[in-house]
């Protein structure tokens, strides 16, 4: 783990983990931004849960399981392109995910669809971070 | 008759290997007896129990930590060298003092999953136990 991954400071820690690994003209929010006028896919980043737990067995003191679901909204609103441009976006977003270390998603992600008319993609991410950084690695 | 309060205790021990602190590489510690029992029956038909030597293993889960300062790294080292643990328990329960013979330990494990090694380390001798 990088030493920048604590839990002050994890939801930053997840915007710079997966934003490189995204197409370049993505938005990524790393705090609970009311959605913009959208031009361009963008990633929310909810932060909902911080547990001693992962996958049943309890972590070791330090060590944090934060709990996140990951928002991946288009700015297209109806249509077949837009369902189609919808299914790539959480594509490329479960790629970015999978060539992501310290951090998994699932089981599974959600379609979802805004009020204003977006489509989009829910997915669960969990981060396993730590209360103080790690001083040896 | 007086009655004895039971002075349980939520199980949170701290463990030294040698000069260091290890308690944030383990859960579930514990050093466990094993005795043997067999009983004979006696020819007006009663049965009669013996107990073997008592013997001991500590077992636990270890979170595994391959860096420079990883317990381990040091076990896949120190293979079938002996090394003393002291085993704290809370409040005024005492220091259990073993002399454990180290194995290396399992590598990986589940898939997203905190990598853990199960450990189980036979102990020289019995545990020494002394005030804390």
């Amino acid at each position: 783990m990088s030493s920048k991954n604590v839990l002050r400071e994890v939801r930053q820690h997840l915007k710079d983990t997966i934003k490189p690994k995204l197409p370049t003209r993505w938005r990524v929010f790393p705090t609970l931004t009311a959605p913009a006028k959208l031009t361009v896919p963008a990633v929310y980043v909810e932060f909902t849960e911080v547990s001693n737990e992962v996958a049943g067995k309890p972590l070791a003191a330090g060590r944090v399981a934060a709990s996140f679901e990951l928002a991946v909204i288009i700015p297209e609103t109806a249509g077949a392109r837009a369902e189609d441009n919808a299914d790539a976006a959480v594509l490329s977003l479960i790629q970015a995910l999978d060539n992501s270390d310290q951090l998994f998603w699932g089981p599974s992600a959600t379609k979802l669809r805004l009020e204003s008319g977006q489509l989009g993609w829910r997915i669960p991410v969990t981060v396993l971070t730590s209360t103080v950084p790690d001083t040896t690695t | 008759m007086a009655v004895i309060v039971n002075k349980s205790f939520l199980h949170q021990a701290t463990l030294d290997i040698g000069a260091d602190t290890y308690t944030s590489a383990f859960r579930d510690p514990a050093i466990v007896p094993t005795t043997t029992e067999v009983s004979i029956v006696d020819a007006s038909g009663n049965s009669i129990p013996f107990t073997g030597t008592t013997t001991y293993v500590f077992t636990a889960s270890m979170y595994q930590d391959w860096t420079s300062t990883g317990l381990a790294k040091a076990w896949a080292a120190a293979e079938g060298t002996q090394q003393t643990i002291k085993y704290k328990l809370p409040g005024v329960q005492g220091v259990f003092t073993i002399i454990v013979i180290i194995k290396p330990v399992q590598v990986g494990g589940a898939t997203n999953a905190v990598a853990e090694s199960p450990i189980s380390l036979p102990v020289v001798g019995k545990p020494v136990w002394a005030a804390s």
